[in-house]
């Protein structure tokens, strides 16, 4: 043994001590080390409950806030809105998957009118445009909760049982989980303020496209316009604006084939996709098929009329971070309409000839965009 | 767009706060006890300068976690505008979104060149140079 000043290895007068404190510790190590990473993950998924539980209670007030400026108190939307919480849809059997897709439509048509005829009772004097920004805050705010929910549950359960495997699935999904949800608590302001966001590219081009020219409702919430692009006849659809919606436009592109007995010679969809990690965001691509986004219903109407005319479907994506389709626009997506048009305008010039009639349907949430330059 | 002022939970810096402070004594010490007997190196010495560099390197990543943990809490600031043009002259505005404000609609503001109503041709949000990242 060396001569120091102090050595931690002579606290006990001899190596043997120093050996057994180190055998016990390596002992201690062994039995409880797991046990220590799920405590301390744990104390993880605790401190981003609490954030989650903050997400959502914020966006749950800001949203009764906003609502009770159009005829109810606070109170009254509170009791409401407690109502609505946990409110789900339950998906149409697919064991025999004959007609999924029509009990499908008729299960979102349900639960549509059912949300709107809440958000009647919620706010029975803010008009159409207002109420509809209104639900989909709601919807915001009923989603921060359920993730709320779900996240408690793997904690307590995982707390109670202590075993990693919960805690550890959860603990690894958390960085995206709490993305997911702070996009969800911003998209609260986008919609309580009307802010057009990232899915409402499609609306947007159309509404570049449509000018000035006068729109009328085909299908339910959905506008077309009439407007001449290199000689052809191009009917220009999108949901109706500027409020929250995104409407049906499978079923507005139906009745337009349907109506002219199938004489469309081209159909081009324009739509916001997810875009891969490494993409740039804004990234436009073209490709063949119907860009739509919704659970079925109006992708399949616009395949299945396509389909039965022989009508080719064309179809122009821009890419962004499937975050940013909620939250408010970036200047980066909304800068891209201008390049998305020159394609629209490439394929039609390409695919049809001088007095063809084609389609050119904008799809996503149309809110903060209106249906016509110059006017509502 | 202003996000309002979130909770800052203390005690959980506390916490980290005394725990990087002891670790950092405890590996110090160790460091001191290795390092002070460099000429006679022995066993004990050896596996001090390591527990001292190991203590170090938790005390680092201890810090690390506490920063990243700090910018997680902050939110990130982003202003939406609302770009407007006069389709008389031309000109193009650029101003912060007030609420009521859509893309297509006539607009209230006057155009500062030929004082007729220009048109809201886009609205966006831009996060200020510097704070690039939005979640």
């Amino acid at each position: 043994m060396r001569e120091g000043p102090i050595s931690l290895m002579q606290l006990g007068q001899s190596d043997w001590l120093s050996w057994i404190f180190f055998i016990m510790f390596i002992m201690m190590m062994q039995f409880y080390a797991s046990r220590l990473q799920a405590q301390i993950w744990i104390s993880e998924i605790s401190r981003a409950l609490s954030k989650l539980e903050e997400y959502s209670n914020d966006s749950a007030r800001k949203f009764v806030e906003e609502a009770s400026k159009y005829g109810r108190s606070q109170d009254e939307i509170r009791t409401m809105f407690e109502k609505v919480r946990g409110f789900f849809l339950i998906e149409p059997v697919t064991l025999d998957p004959y007609g999924a897709i029509k009990r499908m439509e008729h299960l979102l048509n349900v639960m549509r009118s059912h949300l709107n005829a809440t958000m009647m009772e919620i706010a029975p004097k803010a008009d159409g445009w207002k109420r509809s920004n209104l639900r989909d805050q709601m919807a915001g705010a009923l989603t921060l909760d359920m993730i709320y929910r779900i996240i408690r549950h793997y904690f307590i359960l995982g707390r109670k049982t202590q075993n990693l495997i919960y805690i550890a699935q959860i603990q690894m999904l958390l960085p995206e989980i709490m993305r997911i949800a702070k996009a969800y608590w911003k998209a609260g302001d986008a919609f309580r303020l009307g802010i057009p966001i990232g899915d409402g590219i499609g609306p947007l081009v159309a509404l570049r496209l449509i000018g000035n020219a006068e729109p009328s409702e085909i299908a339910e919430n959905i506008l077309g316009a009439e407007v001449e692009i290199e000689g052809r006849k191009v009917m220009v659809v999108k949901a109706k604006g500027p409020g929250s919606e995104v409407g049906r436009p499978g079923l507005a592109i139906e009745r337009l084939v349907e109506g002219r007995e199938g004489k469309v010679s081209l159909i081009v969809t324009i739509d916001a996709a997810s875009k891969l990690e490494g993409e740039p965001t804004a990234e436009i691509a073209e490709g063949i098929g119907a860009a739509i986004g919704d659970p079925g219903p109006e992708k399949y109407k616009i395949e299945e009329v396509a389909t039965k005319y022989g009508i080719p479907l064309h179809a122009i994506v821009i890419k962004e971070d499937h975050l940013d389709a909620i939250t408010s626009m970036g200047e980066e997506i909304a800068r891209s309409a201008d390049e998305v048009i020159k394609r629209v305008k490439a394929i039609i010039g390409s695919k049809t000839m001088p007095g063809d009639f084609v389609i050119v349907a904008g799809i996503g949430n149309t809110m903060g965009v209106g249906n016509k330059m110059g006017g509502a | 767009m202003s996000d309002g002022k979130k909770k800052v939970p203390y005690g959980f810096y506390i916490i980290w706060v005394l725990s990087l402070a002891g670790i950092l004594i405890i590996s110090t010490v160790f460091l001191y006890l290795g390092l002070s007997n460099l000429k006679e190196i022995t066993g004990e010495s050896f596996l001090n300068i390591i527990m001292g560099i190991a203590g170090l390197g938790i005390a680092a990543k201890v810090g690390y976690d506490m920063f990243k943990a700090r910018i997680s809490l902050k939110e990130e600031a982003f202003e939406v505008l609302t770009e407007l043009l006069c389709v008389i002259c031309g000109e193009k505005i650029l101003r912060e979104f007030k609420e009521g404000d859509y893309v297509g609609k006539v607009s209230e503001d006057v155009c500062p060149k030929c004082q007729s109503s220009p048109s809201i041709v886009a609205i966006y949000s831009r996060t200020p140079k510097g704070k690039e990242k939005r979640y």
